[in-house]
Order: C-alpha cells, then sequence, then structure tokens
C-alpha cells in the first residue's frame, strides 16, 4: 500500500495544503512522520518533460546543507543540467528561476542514480523524498507565484500546468512506482533483530531438547542405567531432575531458561535502540521528538531490570551462569543510554547519545552473545548430534552381529553334503528389525547434518553489520544516496536473518524425529 | 577459556572446553571408523558418551585457576586432544589413544569431585 509520509512540521506549515491533498488522495496518512523521507523511486524517461528530480544532502528541506547535486531533466527544452556541489542558496535560485519555488509547491526531493549523472544515459533514476502540496491556485488569486504558471512560462511552452496536476504527477509517479523500497524504513531494524532474537532463542532452547533427547539416548542405549538415573560417576547438572542419589539430569533443561530469556531481552534492547536511532536519523523534522518515550520507558526499565535481578549476588542463577553477568554492565548502560536518547528534545543530540554511547554498549552485547553460542552453545549442539548418531551406529552394529547369530542357530542343520536352510520368515524378521534400526541412523545423521550447517553466529554478524550502517548513515550527510544504502543494509539484514531462522526454526522438528 | 573473579580475588576459569569439545567429538567419529576394530569403537563411544556427560557440567563450572587439580586437567586435555589429532592417522596409535582418553575421563572425575564442592 502506497502512502505519502509528511513531515510534521511540514505539516503545521500546510495544514490547509494537506486537508486538500487528504481530500484528493484519501490513503495519505493523518499521523505519517517523515521518519521515511524517501518514499519512492521511479525509473524515469528523458523524453518526458514534467519530471524535475535533484538530489540534495540535506536533512530536509528546510535545511539544506551543501554540497548537493541537482539534475534537471528538461527534455523538453533539450537541456540536461547537473550541478554537482551547488550550495543551498544556489539550488534555491536555480530552482527559481524556473519558475519553481521550493518548499512552497510540489517539490520531489530526489536521487538520480549513479547513472543519470551520466549524460549519456537514457533514463534516470528519481527519488522522491518527500512531497509538498500547494495550496490550489485555481480559486485563488491572491496566490503570486504558481509553480505551474511560471514552468509554463519559463520552460513548457503554452501548456498550463497546475499545481494540483504538478502534485498529480508526483504522485503518480509515487503509484507508479514498483518498489517503493524507503518508505518502511523505521521499524525494519527492529523487526529483524526481533526475528534474530527469536532464532537464537530457538537455538538456545534447542539444546536442552537435544541434550534431553541425549539423555534419554543414554538410557536407551545403556541397559544398565534407568530413566531419572545417572551413572554413578556422572556430576551435577545444572536445573534438572535429580535422581535418588542428588545428581541431576539433563531432563528438564541443560540451560536455565531464564539464562535464555535474559540473553533475548538484551537483544530486544538492541532492536529498540535500533529503531530509535533510525527514527531519529531518518527524521526530516530535527527538532521532534519521538512523545511515547513514557510508556517505553517502562518497558525497557522491565527489560534491564530481568538481567539486574538474576545477576544479584546471592541469586542461584549467578552460581551457574557466571557469564551472564557479563551482560550486566553493557545492558544497564544502553538502557540508561536509550533513556536519555529519548529524553533529549534534539534529535542531533539524541543521535550524538546514540553513537557515543549506546553503540559501544551494543557491540558488547554482541560479542557477549557470541562469545556464548561459539565456546558453549553450538560445539555441545554438534558433540549431541554425533553421540546421537554413534550411539546408534553401535547398537545397529551390536543387534546386527546377534540377529545373524540368532538367525544361524535357529537355522536347520545342514544335511550331509548340502546347505544349512533358514526360514523365510526370520530372514524376513531380521530384514525389517534392520530395516527400522536403519531408518533411525539415516534420521540421526540428517540430524548431525543439519546441526552442523547452523550458523547462529551468522545472526549476530548480521545484526552488526545492519548496526554499522546505521551508525554510518547516522554520522553521515543523510544524503539519499546513503538512505538508499541503509534500506539495502536493511534489506540484505533480513534476508540473512530469515535465511538463517528458517532452519533453526526446523531444528525442534528435526531433533523430534 | 572463560575467566571471571571469585571470592578473596582469585580467579576462576572454566577448563579447556574447546579441547574437551574436540575430544568428545572425536570418540564418537572413531567409535563409528570401521578401521577401528569393533572392540575399541564400543570403547570410543563410552567414553564419548561419558565425556559429553561431563561436559554438561564444565561448561559452566569455574574452578580456581591455579589449583593443581585444574592445571593438571588442563594438561591432560591437551595432550589427549593432540594424541587423538595424531593418532587418527594410524590405527596402532588410536588403540593407544584409547587409554589416554580413559585416564583423562578419571582425571576429570577428579576435577569434577571439586566443582561439586564448590557449588
Amino acid at each position: 500500500m502506497l502512502s505519502v509520509h509528511f513531515c510534521p512540521g511540514a505539516a503545521v506549515r500546510h495544514t490547509q495544503t494537506f486537508a486538500r491533498a487528504k481530500r484528493s488522495f484519501p490513503d495519505l496518512r493523518d499521523d505519517a512522520q517523515c521518519a521515511a523521507r524517501v518514499i519512492a523511486r521511479q525509473k524515469v524517461d528523458p523524453g518526458n518533460a514534467s519530471q524535475v528530480a535533484l538530489t540534495c544532502r540535506s536533512r530536509s528541506w528546510t535545511r539544506f546543507v551543501a554540497p548537493c547535486k541537482i539534475v534537471l531533466n528538461l527534455a523538453a527544452s533539450g537541456t540536461r543540467r547537473s550541478w554537482p556541489g551547488m550550495s543551498s542558496a544556489w539550488s534555491t535560485d536555480v530552482f527559481r528561476d524556473r519558475g519553481i519555488e521550493v518548499g512552497a509547491v510540489v517539490t520531489a526531493f530526489g536521487a538520480l542514480g549513479r547513472a543519470s549523472a551520466r549524460a549519456s544515459e537514457a533514463s534516470a533514476i528519481i527519488v522522491f523524498t518527500e512531497v509538498y502540496l500547494p495550496p490550489l491556485v485555481e480559486n485563488s488569486r491572491e496566490e503570486p507565484r504558481s509553480i505551474a504558471r511560471e514552468a509554463h512560462q519559463n520552460h513548457w511552452g503554452k501548456r498550463m500546468l497546475s499545481a494540483r496536476a504538478l502534485a498529480a504527477i508526483a504522485l503518480f509517479a509515487l503509484a507508479s512506482c514498483s518498489t517503493p523500497q524507503y518508505e518502511p524504513l523505521v521499524g525494519n531494524f527492529g523487526q529483524s533483530v526481533a526475528k534474530s532474537s527469536n532464532a537464537i532463542q530457538g537455538y538456545y532452547a534447542s539444546i536442552n531438547d537435544v541434550a534431553r533427547q541425549a539423555y534419554i539416548d543414554q538410557i536407551i542405549y545403556t541397559k544398565e542405567l534407568k530413566l531419572v538415573e545417572v551413572p554413578p560417576d556422572a556430576s551435577p547438572v545444572p536445573m534438572a531432575i535429580r535422581d535418588g542419589a542428588g545428581n541431576s539430569t539433563a531432563l528438564v533443561t541443560l540451560i536455565d531458561p531464564a539464562s535464555i530469556k535474559a540473553r533475548t531481552d538484551a537483544l530486544q534492547i538492541i532492536a529498540v535502540y535500533g529503531d530509535k536511532l533510525t527514527a531519529l536519523s531518518t527524521s526530516s523534522a530535527p527538532t521532534q521528538i519521538d512523545t511515547s518515550s513514557e510508556a517505553l520507558g517502562a518497558d525497557l526499565k522491565n527489560l534491564g531490570s530481568t538481567i539486574q535481578a538474576l545477576t544479584a549476588p546471592g541469586q542461584e542463577l549467578a552460581k551457574t551462569d557466571k557469564t551472564l553477568g557479563a551482560y550486566a554492565g553493557p545492558v544497564s548502560a544502553l538502557v540508561g543510554s536509550l533513556g536519555r536518547m529519548y529524553a533529549q528534545r534534539k534529535v542531533d543530540d539524541a543521535i550524538k547519545e546514540a553513537v557515543n554511547n549506546a553503540a559501544p554498549q551494543v557491540n558488547k552485547i554482541l560479542d557477549l552473545i557470541d562469545a556464548d553460542l561459539n565456546s558453549a552453545i553450538q560445539p555441545l549442539e554438534k558433540i549431541y548430534g554425533l553421540q546421537a548418531l554413534s550411539n546408534r551406529v553401535i547398537f545397529y552394529n551390536q543387534l546386527d552381529q546377534r540377529l545373524t547369530d540368532e538367525v544361524f542357530a535357529k537355522s536347520k542343520p545342514a544335511a550331509a553334503g548340502g546347505k544349512a536352510t533358514i526360514a523365510s520368515s526370520d530372514l524376513l524378521s531380521q530384514m525389517t528389525t534392520r530395516r527400522t534400526l536403519a531408518d533411525q541412523v539415516a534420521t540421526a545423521a540428517a540430524n548431525y547434518a543439519q546441526l552442523t550447517q547452523i550458523e547462529p553466529e551468522q545472526l549476530t554478524q548480521a545484526i552488526r553489520t545492519a548496526h554499522a550502517a546505521l551508525l554510518k548513515y547516522a554520522n553521515g550527510d543523510h544524503s539519499p544516496q546513503n538512505l538508499a544504502e541503509l534500506a539495502a543494509a536493511f534489506q540484505a539484514f533480513n534476508a540473512t536473518v530469515t535465511s538463517i531462522a528458517t532452519p533453526i526454526s526446523q531444528l525442534d522438528k528435526a531433533i523430534a524425529r | 577459556m572463560a575467566t571471571t573473579a571469585g571470592p578473596n580475588n582469585t580467579v576462576l576459569s572454566t577448563i579447556d572446553l574447546a579441547s574437551l569439545q574436540a575430544i568428545a567429538a572425536r570418540c564418537f567419529e572413531l567409535s563409528m571408523d570401521a578401521a577401528i576394530p569393533a572392540a575399541q569403537q564400543l570403547q570410543y563411544n563410552a567414553l564419548g558418551n561419558k565425556l559429553t556427560t561431563d561436559l554438561n557440567t564444565l561448561t559452566s563450572a569455574y574452578f580456581a585457576a591455579t589449583t593443581s587439580q585444574f592445571l593438571a586437567a588442563n594438561t591432560a586435555l591437551r595432550k589427549v586432544n593432540a594424541q587423538l589429532s595424531q593418532a587418527a592417522a594410524t590405527v596402532a596409535a588410536i588403540a593407544g589413544a584409547v587409554a589416554s582418553v580413559g585416564d583423562l575421563a578419571s582425571t576429570l572425575d577428579g576435577l569434577l569431585s571439586v566443582v561439586a564442592k564448590f557449588a
């Protein structure tokens, strides 16, 4: 669903305009923020004289920041000009000279792709970042300069192009755009981190399943053992059913669910931070700040307090999960920094807080999760998979020999000079037993192969990459090119997360087979 | 090896988990290796199971890094890991490695009795 986002500040200035636009285009969003300033992209035919596009390194139309590059594609007049490194004043003059009053009427802030900078290209890519609709001029004699009239007078001959028509052109361009790629930037990071978090949580949880299965395997394949009984020389395993001797098993869980939740909570905080920084970085209203901080602040407080409580001195979990304590510092610092990001009244100050204070904590948390996954969880998953396979192979080989011995024992003795005969039913029964066991071996082999192929650290790596792109954009000049890079980074992030999360989500089914 | 601060500023450390993980995995691999005699396959399977059970506990167990038991266990882990890596090339060496892994399991049992007291 295509929608046009209005900068809140601009909406205030052009309330009347917006109301009219709303009547003409009911799907315009009243609550839209200028979080995604680049809202559409379209390939433009140079022969279409109605298109005007420019790129500018500006945070918003109210704050032109040099240098900017403007490309006017005025095919009707047979000219095509581009001015790299244009100053803000110049850019305004250029448009005024051509009857286009920047910010007063329709302004399509766009980016021409690299190809468009080359005169030899037959077409160009326009990225519309914001669309401001002008007051209608048909019924208003007070309108001093109609962009339509100016445009008509200066460049486009006798064809009148009304402001409404210009607005329609811009919106038509949006509507005909096949891939409105940048519109949903805000929320992208958080959604992908949330998906990563779910996958990591699933991976953590799967090790409990695998460990439980490994324990039951040991019971099944070790005839001396019974369920809820551990080998005499086994040592306590945290969070597990205890046997008569006080030892515990992995029957319930190997890793305490509270330990897992604490880590995924940390990821959730990163998701909130990422979304906030995206919103701040792509905002075109420098003084606007999200007002929903109170509700979010309470949520954050809850998330942060989970780890604080679990790692407090004397807590049982702290005895068995010593690496959890390392999370407390970075998580607490990130929550504090995030609170300050929300408390800031200026976007620039909030971004500064994010870059200087929050970002390092994000990296520390990701390092800790990586260390958990690489040093403990992933190797254990693989060993359990190998264990299941080994136990089944050994059992198959043992039973195979026994079956062979039994069938020969039951066979009729050979007559002198003849062969011993084996009943067909015995052979068939053996074959069925072998097939059943062999299927179990095959399943265990497939599970092991699946476990070795899953690399959950790719999830944290994907978060790192997207975070780096976000920081680069936040620190940069907010040009459409950089925004395009950010959008591409988020798309890659989402694709990576999806590709890794899917096999992890299937892990449970594989284990259960 | 992960480290953390213990009471009275003692340095607590996990054992060499990477080596133990590698040894357990190698035991299971050898238990399914057709070049290994059946009797030794069984031994490797049993040792793999034993070491995996130990891993469950040792993964999150921290020890005073300077105790003789801890140091001896880590030395044994590295030695056996290296031995198993080299033994993979020759069946004869694998037979000898079984005994070493068995000794290692005993060493870890001694260490595990310490962690039980520590916890």
